[in-house]
């Protein structure tokens, strides 16, 4: 389906209710569409609002809709009585005209229960909640019982059965044992890769019996009261390349929540597999946490939005860039709706401190590290530290590379743009990017962090990051590139330059000023 | 010029309804339903020799019908459009009653007639239709009421855009299209008690939250200025005056939707 607003167009927002056994079809103006459904004209609807938690928790935050539907004759109320609508599918469809095949698929969610609808003589209101809240999954989902393993180890009873991901080579993790009549063991709920080293009480010995289909081995002697067994193993490795990177952990955690592969944007999270695939991720999970958090760590530590649109999973990279998807400017932008403000959630940071290398058996990180941006650290005259702890990246290399990279990301005051905006800024959508044309700036590219559609006017108000001054501290410049002088603005906005000590590209010129690094 | 003409009593609503196609979410019930958008779509879009038709039992007593109007339709200018009736559901011999084609309009079709019988069927043929099919969005038949006393000259059409216009700070304006259309305010004046009375019997009928047919000349322009719609305003107000004649305003409003 593909709708392309024009500067004027019959629009309407219309609802496919699935009820079980009952399909109800609803809009905001009587129409009988090209499906040859009638879309009963009672409804309308709240504005649509998506949104990021935070620059710094970079996962969707619920999004919230509602539909009004007029029942002064009594017909939704009776439906109530009848069918049961909580948990039930929702499709908001938005385009124009007859054609469904002039629409979008603009929110995907179900009927929130409880405390979803409310009614009073002359209407029903029904607060929709997106898909992500009923996709999430408690994680292991499994756990080691006697029913299942009749000599299981009295200790292991009810514990949860891990998931491990990625190599755990010189991490050693305990084991559970799942037949004390055999010692044998298992070490994930899962296949892995490899068992590499098996030791007794610490020190190695040798197994048996290796099933790595089933992640099981055996040792020759074992004492459930006082012996302890660990492995360094290879845990599982759905890895996109040889070691497990972080968009196939994400496929992977999406496939523990159920999610229909239809529901999923591959495209895009392949092209995303591709740019983070040096990236290095571990984690054994071993203690109930949900599927959601576990995303959310990831996308937080690697840089990516992890978000729905059209009803399908997808992510993009946090990665500053001048590609815009649309550019808009005074011919779109609605008066007195441009604003911009600096840093309101109070993101700045000159020091990153990072914990990293998380060990389930003591609870704890292994390894510490820091970044401090000095230059930044002495012009403000005051140290702001930020702490990130690492849960899935292990490795000293990542880890440093996501501090610099938060390190300078932070260590300008971010500017949030504000605008509404009409005509095809209603296509637009969480982790866009868009250019702005207008008052000084030319071609601003800013990030939607959070996105408000109000169907009314076909208008939407985008709040986004300026992705240039305040979060582009500049490329590798390669040799033949143009000087400060004769550079364009946009060249001058992504190339880093060599400057004096106050951060001028151009000695005397005030308004060369960049970031200074080294 | 005719005097204005009331239809409110849509004896077609009541009616067993049958029809030669239909699609399956829109059935040829949404032809009496009272949303002129709810329509009744057909798989076909008929020929001379075999039309698409939709057929209304009325009961076992036959009725009498002035007044058909056919609104929110497909219809092509090139559409044969025919009303039919019977006193059996035989409609292989020469129907008993068959009007001429009905003239074209984008809004209506009307006809005004004088029969009673207990079956009634319009056939449409609309072999050019580039929609593939037919579709009708409401269909209403009775007998009008024409006051004595015609309205007053002053009489007020306004076409209304409900389109929502927003511009942006460069002054482009977007748009949400909304379909037009029309209210029609007309006044009786110094109309005797009788008259009045049966504005009121109207009135009371119908009220602001049913649907009525308005023709203002169906005499001259039949379809052009023919509307369905509702009395708009909470109230049917009159000015009494000596000798209990009075002025009574109205004001039609057209629901297109």
């Amino acid at each position: 389906m593909t709708f392309i607003p024009t500067n004027s167009g019959e629009y309407h927002l219309i609802a496919q209710i699935y009820l079980t056994g009952l399909t109800l079809y609803y809009a905001d103006s009587n129409l009988s569409m090209s499906d040859g459904h009638y879309y009963d004209g009672r409804m309308s609807a709240s504005a649509l609002s998506r949104a990021f938690s935070s620059f710094t928790e970079p996962t969707q935050r619920q999004s919230t809709i509602t539909i009004t539907l007029r029942d002064e004759d009594l017909t939704i109320r009776q439906l109530l009585d009848t069918y049961v609508w909580g948990n039930r599918r929702v499709k908001l469809y938005i385009g124009k005209g007859r054609n469904l095949s002039d629409y979008k698929l603009e929110f995907n969610g179900l009927i929130k229960y409880p405390d979803g609808i409310d009614f009073d003589l002359e209407k029903v209101n029904i607060q929709l909640r997106d898909s992500r809240n009923s996709d999430w999954v408690i994680l292991p989902a499994n756990k080691f019982w006697k029913t299942d393993y009749p000599h299981l180890e009295d200790a292991a009873e009810g514990q949860p059965i891990p998931i491990a991901y990625g190599a755990f080579s010189y991490l050693p993790m305990p084991v559970r044992c799942i037949d004390t009549t055999l010692n044998e063991f298992k070490i994930a709920d899962h296949a892995i890769v490899d068992i590499l080293q098996v030791y007794l009480n610490g020190d190695p010995v040798n197994n048996t019996n290796e099933n790595l289909t089933l992640a099981t081995f055996r040792i020759s002697a074992y004492d459930p009261a006082s012996d302890v067994v660990t492995v360094s193993f290879l845990g599982k490795l759905t890895g996109y390349t040889s070691f497990t990177d972080p968009i196939s952990v994400l496929y992977d955690l999406l496939d523990y929540e159920n999610v229909l592969s239809e529901n999923i944007d591959f495209e895009t999270l392949d092209e995303l597999a591709i740019e983070f695939k040096d990236l290095r991720c571990r984690r054994y999970i071993n203690e109930e946490i949900s599927s959601n958090t576990l995303i959310e760590d990831l996308a937080i530590e690697c840089g990516f939005d992890v978000f729905i649109i059209d009803g399908r999973y997808t992510a993009r990279s946090r990665c500053p860039q001048l590609i815009t998807d649309l550019d808009i400017d005074e011919m779109s932008i609605l008066t007195d709706s441009f604003k911009v403000e600096t840093d309101p959630e109070s993101l700045y940071a000159n020091k990153i401190n990072c914990y990293y290398s998380y060990s389930p058996q003591i609870r704890d990180y292994l390894l510490m590290g820091q970044e401090n941006n000095i230059y930044e650290q002495g012009r403000l005259g005051q140290i702001i530290p930020r702490t990130i702890n690492f849960k899935w990246l292990y490795q000293k290399s990542d880890v440093y590379i996501v501090a610099q990279r938060l390190l300078m990301l932070y260590s300008r005051e971010i500017n949030v743009i504000q605008i509404t905006a009409l005509g095809d800024a209603i296509l637009l959508d969480l982790a866009d990017h868009v250019g702005i044309t207008f008052g000084h700036y030319f071609r601003r590219p800013m990030m939607i962090r959070e996105v408000t559609k109000n169907f009314d006017v076909m208008s939407c108000t985008i709040y986004g990051y300026d992705m240039i001054k305040h979060m582009l501290p500049g490329y590798w410049t390669d040799d033949d590139a143009p000087s400060y002088e004769d550079a364009t603005p946009e060249q001058r906005a992504i190339m880093g330059y060599w400057t004096n000590d106050i951060g001028e590209a151009k000695p005397g010129d005030p308004d060369s000023v960049k970031s200074c690094w080294w | 010029m005719s005097n204005v003409r009331f239809l409110y009593t849509h004896k077609f609503d009541t009616a067993t309804i049958y029809s030669s196609s239909e699609v399956a979410g829109l059935p040829d019930d949404n032809a009496v339903q009272e949303f002129v958008a709810k329509k009744w779509r057909t798989t076909g879009k008929g020929t001379v020799e075999i039309p698409e038709w939709i057929k209304f039992y009325v009961g076992s007593t036959a009725k009498k019908i002035t007044m058909l109007a056919i609104f929110g339709h497909n219809l092509t200018s090139g559409a044969i459009v025919k009303l039919q009736a019977y006193s059996s559901d035989e409609w292989t011999v020469p129907p008993a009653y068959e009007s001429a084609a009905l003239t074209w309009n984008a809004q209506a079709l009307v006809l005004f007639l004088d029969q009673t019988y207990t079956w009634w069927r319009i056939t449409i043929a609309d072999p050019n239709n580039t929609d593939g099919y037919i579709e009708i969005g409401r269909i209403c038949a009775g007998e009008y009421y024409e006051p004595g006393m015609n309205i007053i000259e002053t009489v007020t059409m306004s076409l209304i855009d409900p389109s929502i216009v927003t511009e942006s700070d460069g002054g482009q304006g977007y748009s949400i299209e909304k379909t037009k259309y029309r209210m029609y305010s007309v006044q009786f004046g110094d109309i005797n008690t009788a008259q009045q009375e049966e504005i009121e019997t109207m009135f009371r009928a119908v009220g602001t939250t049913k649907p009525l047919i308005f023709a203002l000349d169906p005499g001259a322009y039949p379809e052009a200025q023919t509307i369905y719609g509702k009395f708009k305003g909470g109230s049917l107000d009159r000015a009494l005056k000596t000798l209990a004649y009075g002025d009574c305003g109205l004001v039609i409003e057209e629901k297109v939707t």
